[in-house]
């Protein structure tokens, strides 16, 4: 994770870049143990704002500046977040899902050159930036029904010793059982600890709390050992694609 | 999926003032990140110098399962709030010291002690955007508001306290600086809390409840007490809660902010002047052994019991075992040659000891900016900070009570199940003014000079002049203390703004 506080905001971009540079070693660790499968990098930044009425400026950048340009550069699975609550608001979140690191470094690097996006990156507040790992069947930003636009997004990360490398087969079952289907599931590239990152889209806060009671109350998944370290529930932005 | 809420601050300021409008042009908000000033995009006062309000504002904040959630607003939850203010300090003890916290009663000759009292009772409101006014208390028969509750379009809340009306029904002259009978204020205290139900669970949960104090108006936004009642209150932690300070400490966010408010202490008393200049030499860390000490041994050692002269030792404020200290009340006592004087909290001078010893972070890049997150913590400290924190004699937003005797089930959060409306207030002055006229710097030290200057510069002077200048009485306070100007950062100086006498 990098942590942007006290950085000078014009450098989170290239400062993103540096951090998932160094993570380089750690990342080829983690995709050399699985060289077989295919993986996918995920990109989570955060933009904060320090006030509410700066929100509709930070979605003008998002919406107008950075996804068009995304979208002429990148055809991997986007989706942009607004938090309805978490530990910073307000906050957006953008996810971006690259087929390779190389190719997330490549788009990095020319979203950064972009004079429209430096030029609106001089204004924005820094946030924080994830980078993590997954494989394809594990992302399904596409999946679902339209009516998730209505919903409710979660993200969701577990400390969990022994899941290993990737969750076993025993979460998604008990995710099943209690309702839970992940859009995401991903774990922290380059690092060796075992910290697992679900994204999860609920149609709403009442279904979202009556899936994790049934979850908590489920006997296997307490056999599982994994103790939430962090969560945070979104809307999604209205310009944000579904995919 | 257990949810728990808290509401944050744990202890908010919500000033008075006498502008009378409700409408969110007419109020400002308090401090809500630590090291920020608030300065109202019109000034402190309108058109016609009355004094804005500045209005406390509350949020909760969740956990589930223990886990940190973050700000819980009206679009992920129904959130009902509860704020009880009253003014019990006419039907209270004469101050008569710390020494001596139960005094006789004011006001003793009247039977009918609960027409001393002004509770106009507790105020609901549910969901954004509602409203609620404190228009029923009253005072020996007489209509006293306290002011009023809104929350905002996130269902936030906002309490806004009295418009500084003091007066006696039965036109008692004001005699002492602290005990006035038959007259009252319209300052207040009391809980604040809410019940919180997240959309879908239908099950309302009871938030960890927090306190408002409606004090006095803050005239000097940009200097912080050397001991603020943050300070106190973390030593209430450590003390009482056994809460552990980090060690070693910073420089940047320990050890500089007490040299720091020590060196802005030349902007509202003539008597500090360049005297503090040595401060200066220690900043940027880590300064030579010698100079370090050299600061450190001008501290008054916490130890030293409260009522031993300590001459020439800092901080110069009195001690608020005054009365101890002449053996008689304190008001109007002559200078007898007694430096008695406030030290600062055991656990600012443990930071001051270590760092002169070395044993501190040298983490300087420079004075730190504000911050611009708000935090759950952060918005207690940002209240706390701009309140005394001592001397209590009796005090200028809380008393001693606060500090000695009440009770906290975290640090910074009382435990409102054993305090009621008021309690926080009633050891006041009555009215406020008298003892505010009063608490003006008596050789050879100064009382609150963060709170009420002693002496400011002006935007056409480049020399001292009185703050309360032209304030003669103690009626004089009562009737024109809404002219006093308030101190704004111009530059490099601090300078007195909007004064309206």
């Amino acid at each position: 994770m990098l942590e942007c506080r006290g950085m000078n905001r014009r450098t989170l971009l290239s400062s993103l870049v540096f951090s998932a540079a160094s993570s380089f070693t750690g990342l080829y660790a983690v995709t050399d143990s699985s060289s077989t499968e295919q993986t996918w990098v995920v990109s989570l930044e955060s933009f904060r704002a320090s006030h509410a009425d700066q929100m509709p400026h930070l979605h003008s950048y998002l919406g107008g500046t950075f996804l068009p340009y995304l979208n002429q550069i990148h055809r991997g699975p986007i989706m942009f977040l607004d938090a309805i609550v978490a530990p910073h608001t307000p906050q957006a979140l953008v996810l971006t899902a690259f087929p390779s690191f190389a190719e997330m470094i490549e788009i990095r690097a020319k979203i950064a050159a972009h004079p429209d996006v430096q030029r609106a990156r001089a204004d924005r507040e820094c946030g924080e930036a994830q980078i993590l790992i997954t494989s394809p069947d594990s992302l399904r930003f596409h999946a679902g029904p339209t009516r998730r636009r209505d919903g409710i997004f979660e993200l969701r990360t577990y400390h969990a010793p022994t899941w290993r490398d990737r969750p076993p087969a025993a979460v998604n079952a008990a995710f099943r059982r209690a309702g839970i289907r992940p859009i995401l599931t991903a774990s922290a590239a380059g690092e060796h600890v075992p910290r697992f990152t679900f994204l999860v889209a609920f149609e709403s806060l009442a279904i979202r709390q009556q899936a994790w009671e049934s979850l908590e109350a489920d006997s296997q998944w307490s056999d599982l050992e994994a103790k939430v370290t962090s969560a945070s529930i979104y809307k999604l932005a209205p310009y944000s694609p579904l995919s | 999926m257990a949810w728990s809420f808290k509401i944050f601050p744990s202890i908010g300021i919500a000033r008075i003032g006498n502008h009378l409008g409700s409408s969110p042009q007419d109020y400002y908000v308090g401090p809500e990140i630590p090291g920020t000033v608030i300065v109202p995009p019109n000034g402190y006062k309108d058109s016609s110098g009355r004094v804005l309000r500045q209005a406390a504002r509350f949020r909760i904040y969740g956990w589930e399962n223990g886990v940190f959630m973050g700000e819980i607003t009206s679009s992920v939850a129904d959130i009902t709030w509860t704020v009880e203010l009253a003014n019990t300090k006419a039907a209270f003890n004469r101050f008569t010291g710390i020494g001596e916290p139960t005094g006789p009663l004011r006001n003793a000759s009247v039977t009918d002690r609960s027409s001393l009292m002004i509770t106009p009772g507790p105020r609901t409101i549910a969901g954004p955007n509602g409203d609620a006014v404190f228009d029923t208390g009253l005072f020996m028969g007489t209509p006293v508001p306290l002011g009023e509750i809104q929350t905002d379009s996130n269902g936030r809340l906002l309490v806004l306290g009295g418009f500084g009306n003091s007066s006696s029904p039965t036109n008692a002259p004001l005699t002492s600086f602290d005990n006035n009978d038959g007259w009252h204020d319209d300052v207040s205290d009391g809980p604040v809390t809410a019940t919180v139900a997240i959309h879908g669970t239908h099950r309302p949960v009871q938030a960890s409840g927090a306190w408002v104090i409606c004090p006095l108006p803050r005239f000097a936004p940009p200097i912080f007490h050397i001991i603020s009642l943050y300070d106190t209150l973390l030593q209430v932690a450590v003390d009482r809660l056994g809460y552990q300070v980090p060690y070693p400490s910073s420089f940047t966010n320990d050890v500089y902010p007490i040299l720091q408010r020590a060196i802005q202490y030349q902007w509202v008393t003539t008597k500090i002047g360049n005297r503090h200049a040595p401060l200066q030499a220690v900043i940027p860390p880590p300064a030579t052994t010698d100079q370090r000490n050299m600061v450190f041994q001008q501290l008054r050692d916490p130890a030293i019991y409260p009522t031993v002269d300590t001459p020439h030792l800092m901080p110069a404020i009195w001690t608020d075992y005054f009365a101890e200290v002449f053996g008689i009340r304190g008001h109007g006592s002559p200078n007898t040659g007694h430096w008695a004087n406030h030290s600062l909290t055991p656990t600012q001078y443990n930071v001051m000891q270590n760092w002169a010893a070395g044993n501190f972070i040298n983490d300087w890049v420079g004075p730190p900016p504000p911050g611009t997150t708000i935090t759950p913590d952060g918005l207690t400290r940002a209240a706390l900070e701009n309140c005394s924190g001592g001397p209590f004699f009796p005090g200028i937003e809380t008393s001693f009570f606060t500090r000695d005797a009440y009770p906290y089930v975290e640090p910074f959060r009382l435990d409102g199940s054993q305090l009621g409306a008021g309690d926080l207030t009633k050891q006041q002055a009555v009215p406020w003014q008298t003892d505010f006229f009063d608490c003006v710097f008596q050789s050879p030290l100064s009382w609150w000079p963060a709170a009420h200057p002693d002496d400011v510069f002006t935007v056409n002077s480049n020399n001292y002049v009185t703050w309360d200048r032209g304030l003669n009485s103690f009626s004089d306070m009562v009737n024109f203390w809404s002219g006093l100007g308030f101190l704004v950062q111009s530059g490099d100086t601090i300078i007195e703004t909007e004064r309206t006498l």
